[in-house]
């Protein structure tokens, strides 16, 4: 909620200055755990969804004394599928949702080249390449993976081995007639799907569509007046 | 009374039969107009002066939210408190403050938790990929010190939605914490033989190994030979092709005669499988030979081409990779 609601303010133009920045970063010291995880509260549950809100809450609020970098990287490295995938935890399935907030995490950490599987992680990316983008292997494609594979692609450096003509018809055929896009095509519609839909197509390039910061989820037009938002170059080296 | 069956909020009445059956009293609403709740002032969401996309509750729902936010204020445990909460988690089953102060009522109450479990199993029931559900279910199981009923649940969930990513993650968790793995294997088996192409049972498959008897050789051996059985069955699957690559990764792993031999296999079976073809450019990159590399650099231009179009790009770039070895290679030997 917390990242939600950070990303909002950036997107309204506010400066964050009226944001009471010590208590949400001494808050993540209390949210991150011994492994390097985080959770959403103290009462709940950890993974890495919430490892990319608290780097994205770091990196907008210009203040990672929150955050036990080592810990965290050494985490998300452990959660490498021997498929090349990253999954929610350590152990669980590669999964497009959970490799993005992994390599969102390390970008943001400036610590990508902590990788162990590197070449596997790109080869993962490319095989998620069907009519459209899957979450993982041997499932359909879904409209929202345009985001979370198109933008991993993108802060490896190899969005260009996707097949962008491919991705953009299987998202138009998700646009509904009441507008907005679903999962697949012919399914209702819902925010979640419409936001990373339109996500997808813009790092796609077509559709005159806003550029979208791949590390962030958001414009880069939102994330320019936060000065604070200098992450470090995410091209992966050859 | 409940809403009727059939409602937006409960489609197929389920959620109603459940809270009927409940041990907490029956509720009447509208709370606003329950005798059983006038000492509580109901508090409204503050949406803020001008909200910008108010969402358009059910007047059940506000009455619902407006005597839970009261009960929180009061931080009431109770019985009353208790049987709310059921109805905040019908009315919104990913709110986690609902769940959150569930837990907290049974636990101050003294409920029996086992039978949480049948609650937790009945709201899974229109709500099973849900984050906070499975939380709850771990934390009860955790606070009962036991997890005797979670295989059976796990298995009977997974069966029914072979790949959904809560209940493995859910499975891993009691697997792990309580050392359950006995029978796992057997279960990976059940599973790929509905679906060899589950990608979640393969990694399920990995997962079992990597916290018993770790990859040793006898294990990789072995699983070379059950990842070629497979791939006879299905070859252009990529699920047990990425398990072979987890395999030839491992410390222990000293079998590529053994690797070579079930690829040519494959090869032989169908040569036109995409699969197989990238899996032997990467043994080619992973491995290199001159003479490797000339053929990987082949199959990288008929996948391209022919036989993987929609990753033509891939293509290229691997092709690129080969070309860059095979010069690497030709090198060092002149």
């Amino acid at each position: 909620m917390t990242y939600s609601a950070l990303c909002a303010l950036q997107i309204l133009g506010d400066d964050l200055s009226r944001v009471d920045k010590d208590a949400i970063i001494q808050s993540l010291k209390l949210l991150q755990r011994e492994n390097g995880c985080f959770r959403c509260a103290t009462t709940e549950e950890d993974d890495m969804r919430f490892m990319y809100c608290a780097c994205v809450i770091s990196a907008m609020l210009g203040d990672w004394s929150g955050v036990n970098k080592d810990a965290a990287v050494k985490y998300i490295v452990e959660s490498q599928a021997f498929d090349g995938g990253i999954g929610l935890r350590i152990g669980a399935e590669g999964h497009g949702g959970t490799t993005y907030c992994a390599i969102a995490s390390l970008v943001l950490m400036g610590c990508l080249e902590s990788l162990s599987d590197k070449a596997g992680l790109v080869r993962w990316c490319c095989n998620a390449q069907g009519e459209g983008f899957v979450g993982r292997p041997n499932k359909p494609p879904d409209s929202c993976y345009s985001f979370w594979i198109g933008a991993t692609m993108k802060m490896l450096g190899i969005y260009d081995l996707s097949n962008k003509a491919k991705n953009r018809e299987f998202n138009l055929k998700c646009q509904t007639k009441y507008g907005g896009f679903g999962k697949h095509p012919d399914v209702l519609p819902d925010p979640l799907h419409s936001y990373f839909g339109i996500c997808g197509l813009s790092m796609m390039g077509f559709d005159g569509l806003l550029p979208v910061d791949p590390v962030l989820g958001i414009t880069e037009r939102a994330a320019k007046s936060n000065l604070m938002l200098k992450h470090p170059e995410s091209k992966m080296k050859e | 009374g409940f809403e009727s069956p059939g409602s937006p909020q409960d489609p197929t009445g389920r959620m109603a039969a459940v809270a009927s059956q409940a041990l907490e009293p029956a509720l009447s609403f509208p709370l606003s107009q329950s005798q059983a709740w006038t000492d509580l002032q109901p508090i409204p969401q503050d949406d803020g002066p001008n909200p910008v996309v108010p969402i358009a509750y059910s007047p059940h729902f506000v009455d619902v939210m407006n005597y839970f936010r009261a009960i929180l204020k009061k931080q009431e445990y109770s019985p009353r408190a208790l049987a709310l909460t059921k109805e905040v988690i019908k009315v919104n089953p990913a709110n986690y403050t609902g769940w959150l102060f569930r837990r907290e009522c049974l636990l101050a109450l003294k409920c029996d938790l086992k039978k949480e479990l049948a609650f937790i199993d009945e709201i899974a029931q229109v709500s099973s990929k849900n984050y906070q559900l499975w939380h709850h279910r771990r934390v009860i199981i955790q606070e009962l010190g036991e997890a005797s009923s979670e295989l059976k649940a796990t298995t009977s969930a997974l069966l029914e939605d072979p790949k959904n990513y809560h209940v493995w993650a859910h499975r891993q968790w009691v697997l792990r914490t309580f050392n359950l793995f006995d029978k796992e294997l057997d279960f990976v088996d059940v599973l790929l033989e509905q679906d060899i192409r589950n990608n979640s049972a393969w990694n399920q498959r990995f997962f079992v190994f990597k916290n018993t008897t770790g990859f040793t050789r006898e294990v990789i051996k072995s699983e070379i030979e059950y990842t070629f059985k497979a791939l006879m069955k299905t070859p252009n699957n990529l699920s047990p092709w990425n398990y072979l690559r987890g395999l030839i990764k491992q410390e222990k792993f000293d079998m590529m005669e053994d690797v070579n031999k079930g690829t040519a296999g494959i090869y032989k079976k169908d040569s036109e499988c995409a699969e197989c073809l990238a899996f032997l450019i990467d043994l080619a990159l992973e491995y290199p030979t001159a003479k490797k590399l000339k053929t990987a650099s082949k199959m990288c231009e008929n996948l391209r081409d022919n036989l993987s179009k929609i990753r033509a790009k891939y293509w290229d770039y691997q092709r690129d990779n080969v070309e860059k070895k095979l010069e690497e290679v030709e090198k060092k030997a002149s």
